[in-house]
């Protein structure tokens, strides 16, 4: 059988991450789906151009 | 990711289209592909691997990578643009289900077998959508830095456990785990591409004092990052040294002329690290004294004068009062005493009972002369308490100063008797030793140095975002571009605590996860840590003999692992990651969705140097991962292995890899029964040799 989960209930990091504005959170998720998309690359070119595009979509 | 099915066509050894179903049941999640030597498993795993890196992810111990099409097929008289080798594997990822195709033809094997044909189409709801960029969409899936945790040969993988690999392991934690993906949002956050984009706006939109101020902080983000590089290449120095002091104790302690002076060493300089250790710890709980207690020991002038008051006022008789003000105000107000007598005005019983209220004491004074002299008598014992306590954490402290000295006293003396040897070697590895203690020294003092210069600078840095902050900006723009600069660093700022988080406490949870394991594999006696640098090293008690105290204490040590244990270890260390990796995406953190994964165990001869250890790893390790495949020759497998895996029922497919050809040795075993199957491992074929594919009942 799979190891056991631990309880259920939201991780530190998590309940640290609640408290935080709306729009820092969109932003982190954004940023972070962004790098997900490019981690194994060696160069990644529009990494910054995109990252720029979320914060300024974000905050008008 | 967990694996479907696998299809060959013509991929090595493989003639013609073969497949095989993977067992993606969990209770019976062990897919078990038998073979005698040379037979294709090493071609098996290779061909998993290739369908999803194509030629960089084959393994080194893969013979002529650039044959991937069987020989007898690329032989034959043909078009070569219409031969092919082709490889297809289903498999799901986050509910989401995946076909991947690879192939490359003769022709393009004959100019360059690097480059391969790759397609890979997802299936949702019924409906079939080719992946745009699929090799970046595999690589996102499962990233190359962990394929060789996932999909190994398992008498190869003992290097693992090795401590040069360390940063390796560390890097495959923080990538499995989604640590690196916080580091990377992090640093690309910080990059000038973004952050200092965004302050180049806010300066062109803002006033000039402002611009000062932001020219300044552009200065200080400068200075910060060249101090970070710097502390980069001093920490890696650092390891550097130690690694090569290690090294060269090492060498030192094989010496058979310096052995026993170096063990005294090295035991030496462990007791050295743990008292400094205490020390600074000592240290802290006397400044925490004397912060919090000390004021009591300059209290004595204090209490003496709070005593005398204390003394006066009940020698005067004013404490304890012998009748209270506000109980003969009751009785003058209710005009009635006590003993029934009217008090009307002007009578003399009133008259009495107002001359009682002139030496009659004050409830509210009482209560407060009682809790001064209540406050003198705890800060004359807290004094005593203080007292007592400096006392014994200052001898200690003395003590562990003196044990130091001693200490450093025996090491200069070892230094000057090995120094002192006649052996050229010693003396070399002495000189070589001595040079890289002072380098450690020196990096260390540099290190400090960093650190108190990052630290001024961040508060530079700090105290600069505040005073720009407070330059209130009225045009919009100007007010607009300065929210994104906040969002962008309180966002990064953000990352970074919870990068810290995450990798606290996953620590514990990894170490505890690969200590089990590693217990119920190895068995009594020995444990896995896993340092703050996420090292793993594999640990036992000793017990050692103090002759001159009579007594005895049990110290732990560091286990030199032999090979077998080494694969352990590996495979120990490589399942809890898989099982934590599992759980992880089962947990509600911010990386749900993004990353970590379940990710299946693929195999080759896990079981090779493992002795006494078979029958563990084949009990436990299926249970950690949600798919294990393993591809095993029957000298392996028989035995304890067998019997393992036949108790657990953990079975879910069985395969065979049989040959055909004309090499056959005139003793081979051409018959074999393999738990209720009887197989031909060799059948003659005079023309071509292949490998063919059998499934068994399991």
């Amino acid at each position: 059988m799979p190891a056991p989960l631990p309880p259920p209930g939201e991780t530190r990091s998590r309940e640290e991450f609640q408290k935080a504005p709306e729009e820092i959170r969109e932003l982190i998720k954004s940023v972070l789906q962004e790098e997900r998309q490019v981690m194994h690359m060696r160069t990644r070119p529009d990494i910054h151009k995109n990252i720029l595009q979320h914060v300024k979509r974000l905050i008008q | 990711m967990i694996l479907e099915k696998l299809t060959l066509e013509n991929f090595r050894q493989f003639r013609g289209k073969q497949e095989i179903f993977f067992s993606t049941i969990k209770e019976r999640n062990v897919t078990l592909v038998h073979a005698e030597n040379g037979f294709g498993k090493t071609a098996l795993l290779n061909a998993l691997l290739w369908g999803f890196y194509g030629h960089d992810g084959l393994t080194e111990d893969l013979p002529k990578k650039e044959s991937i099409i069987h020989e007898g097929i690329a032989a034959r008289p043909g078009n070569p643009a219409s031969i092919r080798a082709r490889v297809i594997i289903s498999f799901s990822h986050d509910n989401e289900k995946y076909r991947l195709e690879r192939e490359l033809t003769l022709e393009q094997q004959k100019v360059d077998s690097k480059k391969s044909d790759l397609t890979l189409e997802l299936s949702q709801d019924g409906m079939v959508q080719p992946v745009q960029y699929p090799q970046k969409k595999i690589l996102t899936l499962m990233p190359a830095g962990i394929s060789e945790f996932l999909f190994f040969n398992g008498e190869g993988i003992e290097h693992l456990a090795r401590e040069e690999n360390a940063t390796k392991i560390t890097e495959a934690i923080r990538q499995m785990l989604g640590l690196s993906l916080f580091e990377a949002a992090i640093e690309d956050l910080r990059h000038n591409s973004v952050l200092g984009k965004l302050r180049t706006e806010l300066r062109e939109r803002t006033s000039q004092e402002k611009a000062a101020k932001l020219d300044e902080q552009t200065m200080v983000v400068d200075e910060i990052t060249e101090w970070n590089k710097r502390k980069e290449t001093n920490q890696k120095n650092i390891v550097a040294t130690d690694l090569e002091l290690e090294m060269i104790g090492a060498k030192l302690e094989l010496n058979k002329e310096a052995h026993h002076l170096q063990t005294r060493r090295s035991d030496l300089e462990k007791k050295q690290t743990t008292l400094v250790q205490d020390l600074t710890g000592v240290t802290k709980r006397l400044g925490q004294i004397v912060a919090e207690d000390s004021y009591a020991l300059f209290a004595g002038d204090l209490v003496q004068r709070g005593r005398k008051i204390v003394d006066q006022l009940r020698s005067e008789g004013k404490i304890p009062a012998r009748v209270l003000n506000s109980f003969l105000k009751e009785l003058l107000e209710s005009h009635r005493c006590i003993c029934k007598r009217h008090l009307d005005d002007g009578s003399d019983e009133r008259k009495l009972v107002e001359e009682l209220m002139t030496y009659a004491g004050d409830q509210q004074f009482n209560n407060a002369v009682g809790a001064l002299d209540n406050a003198l008598g705890r800060i004359e014992e807290g004094a005593d308490h203080t007292r007592k306590t400096l006392q014994e954490v200052n001898a200690s402290r003395l003590k562990i100063l003196d044990d130091l000295k001693l200490i450093r006293e025996e090491l200069a003396d070892i230094h000057q008797k090995i120094g002192g040897k006649a052996d050229e070697e010693v003396n070399k590895l002495e000189d070589t030793r001595e040079k890289l203690k002072l380098k450690q020294r020196e990096l260390l003092a540099e290190k400090g140095k960093i650190d108190s210069e990052l630290e001024k600078a961040q508060k530079r840095f700090d105290d600069l975002r505040k005073e720009i902050q407070d330059i209130i900006d009225n045009e919009a723009d100007a007010q607009k571009a300065q929210r994104r600069l906040n969002a962008v660093e309180e966002a990064t700022t953000l990352l970074q605590r919870l990068l810290d988080i995450e990798t606290t406490e996953l620590r514990p949870v990894l170490n505890k996860e690969i200590d089990e394991h590693f217990r119920k594999i190895i068995g009594v006696g020995y444990w896995a840590e896993l340092s703050e640098e996420f090292k793993l090293k594999i640990m036992k008690r000793i017990i050692v003999s103090d002759i001159e105290a009579e007594v005895e204490k049990s110290e732990n040590l560091e286990v030199a692992l032999s090979q077998g244990q080494r694969q352990v270890t590996a495979l120990v260390f490589i399942a809890s990651l898989v099982a934590l990796a599992r759980r992880r995406s089962e947990i509600p953190t911010i990386l749900k969705g993004v990353t970590g994964s379940e990710y299946p165990l693929v195999m080759d001869s896990p079981f090779g140097q493992l002795a006494q250890f078979r029958p563990g790893v084949a009990r436990w390790i299926p249970e950690l991962a949600n798919q294990v495949i393993i591809f095993v020759s029957s000298t392996q497998f028989e035995g304890a292995v067998a019997a393992e895996l036949k108790k657990s029922k953990r079975i879910g497919k069985r395969y065979y890899l049989a040959y055909h050809g004309p090499n056959i040795h005139a003793d081979a075993q051409r018959e074999l029964l393999i738990g209720k199957n009887n197989v031909t491992v060799y059948t003659e074929d005079k023309k071509e040799e292949f490998t063919e594919i059998q499934e068994l009942e399991s």
